[in-house]
């Protein structure tokens, strides 16, 4: 039997209590490509990351051309013969092609000093072989960014000797040409006898390239099986198949009044004519796959996205959208979804987090001189009643699990009022007992009859918290779903095949008759 | 934050405040073993002259320490205050009174603070490249109109030197003037919206925009203040002898060590440069220790160079003793 490029035989990996692999199997057949498929958290990327060295496996075996291996680093994984290439660009974008290409390894003479003269043409040629049109002087920032991909590949494959390319999402940033050049070197690259994994949620390219599909979900291999024996409804079916827990709190119905009214909002590049409307007491979810511009329809209605079209309402009120200040004094409250980056003040206290942003407005003289008494009051009670553990007052809120930071980040908004409530993420890293404290408060929040906009990739939480969810797709609404349509398998198969009904309709028509 | 102490313990509050108790404690071992080796030290001359040197330094340092806690940095101050005194002594020279002059000079610090901030807010500028060409420029013209030389203009406002070597309830004007400096500033971030929001945006500018903070203005603003604070050093340290000297160790150093020294007095205290850390009194409390190392390094005979020598290494030991505590 001919030996496989690649053998996983019982990877498993866990974060803390947190299990994401289990018992994993999968092979790589020489000269195949593979497309690897599963919704956010299936564990795809782990396996990734496990594959190109970046982390350890905790249990299991993995075979390279038959021969047991372990890398200890992603740079062992690269001399190993294990090339990834990551969404993110990895060149040095002020290097030219060729320095980039010989970057580590580049050719020596007398000892001590770098040829250039046949690093450059050593490039140029084996950029000529592959029929790139890619000059090697040029510097990587001048390129396009097919043509870094593929530059990216040249290293991988010529220069480092890899025999297996792992390729996370490759197309995520290039044009339809740029594809047709990147499936180009992709065939290339398997009449060479290279396999390829190949990662992506684009369905469509999926059929076009793959030789054989496996199926994550949990964590579990669901199914490996050829391309040709599947079909683009049933990979959506394998990928979701979990039961909603029960831990989702019940909550009262919307109210019949529209309070946010959003139409034709553009953000060029990422949303193009994004309408719909949120009611009173009403959650409606946001969902889209990475890159679909799901993440930036909040960030487009709190004025972190230049909107280069569309208008919002809250209440009748023109919105006017120009910055988180500006939105925030028109009645907007926003949880970002990396409360690390762009939520929390870590090396201060929770009291200081909470009442940073409301400060000048409820507690203070004149807008000006603080008045600590009212600031510890306040802020004791939203502990309180979020049930935030804290050591002490001077207790630093980077200190705190991430449970109890994000419910400080959501507890933010629980001091003021404000006519909206957009949450990102809302308990993205926080384990169950958390999870269900916050949904209470969001809940309780939309109860006093605030509109709330959810962006969340975990599509469980979408369907147990949301009264009607948004699905969109390159930037476009794809679909509304509510009531029984509201199911992983619709909003995955909605998020991901292309749907020729024409554009769904999230407008609300007067009367509202919806099911709830 | 008064109220919090009753929830907190003593041992939490040193370690929150360790920067300032490591000083605190530094300055009693100097005033302690000072005596035995100088009888000089204790002298009433001796620490008036001392306190009124530690004033210049610690009316810069609280600025810096603003600076350094929106992770800036100003490296214009030292040349700041040379301009601005140059000007406030030609000022008074064509005939303008002392507080004409003091109001203009401390404007004149605003504006060019506010052109250190608005290079580094709006333009985009690192601060410390932006302050670092600024100080240049203003430096550069100080010495093209001197020539190197001491400006000693006639008939002068008297007030003028009044302010610089006068007292106030016993205390050097100077030194009186960083009180007011540090007991104001001190407030200013502890217990005020404004104060609160500058240690927003040094802790987390993202997170400070998303909550409303209005990050560019409240950037500038510690430029501006810095600016104004190093108008005022100026003006003080050349109303002492009424002229313009250029820049010596005997003005309070070139503007270079003017900067090293403030942003060593804000590190002492507790601040980084990486933003985010740092207070008013921790500040003061730097500047004051340096002063009083430099004035007892005096005492014993120590050369200029020598003096710096071990200025450096206290600096070294107390930000490693902190961190060590802080690690702890």
């Amino acid at each position: 039997m001919e030996t496989n490029a690649l053998d996983i035989r019982g990877i498993s990996k866990s974060f803390g209590a947190n299990k994401v692999l289990t018992d994993l199997n999968l092979t790589l057949k020489k000269g195949e490509v593979h497309a690897l498929m599963g919704e956010n958290g299936s564990g795809k990327s782990t396996l990734i990351k496990i594959i190109s060295g970046v982390y350890r496996a905790d249990g299991g075996e993995m075979y390279l051309e038959g021969k047991s291996r372990k890398f200890e680093s992603p740079f062992e994984a690269q001399v190993g013969g294990i090339a990834t290439l990551f969404q993110e660009i990895q060149e040095i974008p002020d290097l030219t092609v060729a320095e980039n290409l010989y970057a580590g390894i580049e050719p020596i003479r007398f000892g001590m000093f770098i040829d250039w003269r046949s690093l450059r043409k050593n490039a140029q040629d084996q950029i000529d072989e592959l029929n790139l049109h890619i000059n090697a002087d040029h510097k990587m920032r001048q390129l396009s960014p097919s043509s870094r991909k593929m530059v990216e590949i040249i290293r991988a494959v010529h220069k480092r000797g890899a025999s297996v390319v792992i390729m996370d999402e490759p197309t995520a940033n290039l044009n339809q040409g740029e594809i047709d050049a990147l499936f180009a070197t992709i065939a290339e690259l398997k009449a060479r006898g290279i396999s390829i994994l190949y990662v992506s949620h684009r369905i469509r390219e999926i059929f076009q390239i793959s030789d054989r599909i496996s199926i994550l979900r949990d964590g579990r291999l669901i199914r490996t099986d050829d391309t040709k024996n599947l079909t683009e409804e049933e990979i959506v079916r394998l990928m979701v198949g979990r039961a909603l827990p029960e831990f989702y709190p019940r909550r009262a119905p919307p109210a019949d009044t529209v309070s946010l009214k959003v139409r034709g909002l553009t953000v060029r590049g990422e949303l193009d004519d994004v309408s719909f409307d949120v009611r009173s007491k009403e959650i409606l979810g946001i969902a889209g796959l990475e890159g679909s511009g799901a993440t930036s329809v909040i960030k487009a209605l709190f004025g972190l996205r230049h909107v280069t079209g569309g208008s919002v309402e809250i209440e009748g009120q023109r919105l006017v959208i120009s910055s988180p200040r500006n939105s925030i004094d028109q009645g907007l409250a926003y949880v970002p979804e990396d409360r690390k980056a762009d939520g929390l003040f870590l090396n201060k206290t929770v009291s200081f987090n909470l009442i940073a942003g409301v400060l000048w407005r409820y507690f203070s003289w004149g807008w000006f001189v603080v008045r600590n008494r009212r600031v510890q009051v306040a802020s004791a009670s939203v502990i309180k009643r979020l049930g935030v553990k804290v050591s002490g007052p001077f207790a630093r809120i980077g200190s705190l699990s991430g449970g109890n930071q994000q419910k400080a980040l959501v507890g933010r908004w629980l001091i003021g009022s404000y006519k909206a409530l957009l949450l990102e993420e809302p308990t993205r890293g926080v384990d169950i007992g958390a999870k269900v404290e916050i949904y209470k408060e969001i809940n309780a929040l939309a109860e006093s009859g605030l509109p709330v906009v959810l962006y969340s990739s975990e599509l469980l939480e979408l369907i147990g918290m949301c009264d009607r969810v948004v699905v969109i797709r390159g930037g476009k609404i794809s679909a509304v779903l509510s009531g029984n349509e509201l199911t992983e398998e619709n909003i995955l198969e909605k998020a991901l095949i292309k749907d020729d009904s024409g554009p769904a309709q999230a407008v609300l028509a007067h009367p509202v008759a919806l099911p709830v | 934050m008064r109220t919090s102490y009753a929830h907190g313990t003593v041992a939490t509050w040193l370690k929150e405040h360790r920067s300032e108790v490591t000083l605190v404690i530094l300055t009693a071992v100097t005033f302690a073993v000072a005596p035995l080796l100088s009888e000089y030290f204790f002298t009433f001359s001796n620490l008036f002259n001392l306190s009124r040197q530690g004033s210049y330094l610690a009316i810069v340092a609280v600025g810096m320490a603003l600076v350094l806690i929106v992770g800036g940095i100003d490296l214009s101050v030292g040349a700041i205050m040379q301009l601005v005194g140059l000007c406030t002594v030609l000022m008074l020279g064509s005939g303008v009174s002392a507080w004409v002059a003091f109001v203009l000079a401390l404007l004149m610090g605003a504006v060019l603070g506010a052109i250190n901030g608005a290079l580094a807010v709006y333009v985009g500028m690192q601060p410390f490249i932006a302050t670092l060409a600024t100080g240049g420029i203003m430096t550069g013209v100080v010495t093209t109109y001197t020539q190197g030389n001491a400006v000693a203009p006639k008939g002068i406002d008297p007030m003028f030197r009044t302010i610089g070597s006068g007292t106030v309830g016993g205390l050097p004007i100077p030194a009186a003037a960083m009180i007011f400096v540090v007991v104001l500033f001190w407030w200013m971030m502890s217990h005020t919206v404004y104060g609160r929001n500058v240690y927003a945006v040094g802790s987390n500018k993202a997170a400070a925009r998303n909550i409303g903070v209005k990050v560019n203005e409240v950037e500038c603003s510690v430029y501006i203040l810095i600016g104004v604070l190093a108008a005022l050093a100026g003006y003080l340290t050349f109303a002492r002898s009424g002229t313009f000297q250029p820049a010596t160790a005997a003005t309070g150093g070139t503007p270079v060590e003017v900067v090293i020294m403030a942003v060593a007095a804000v590190v002492l205290g507790g601040g980084s440069l990486v933003g985010g850390k740092g207070t008013v009194v921790g500040a003061f409390l730097g500047a004051l220790v340096s002063a009083i190392m430099l004035n007892f390094l005096v005492l014993l005979g120590m050369g200029i160079w020598f003096q710096r020598f071990i200025l450096a290494i206290i600096i070294i030991a107390v930000v490693v003793v902190t961190q060590r505590t802080e690690r702890a």
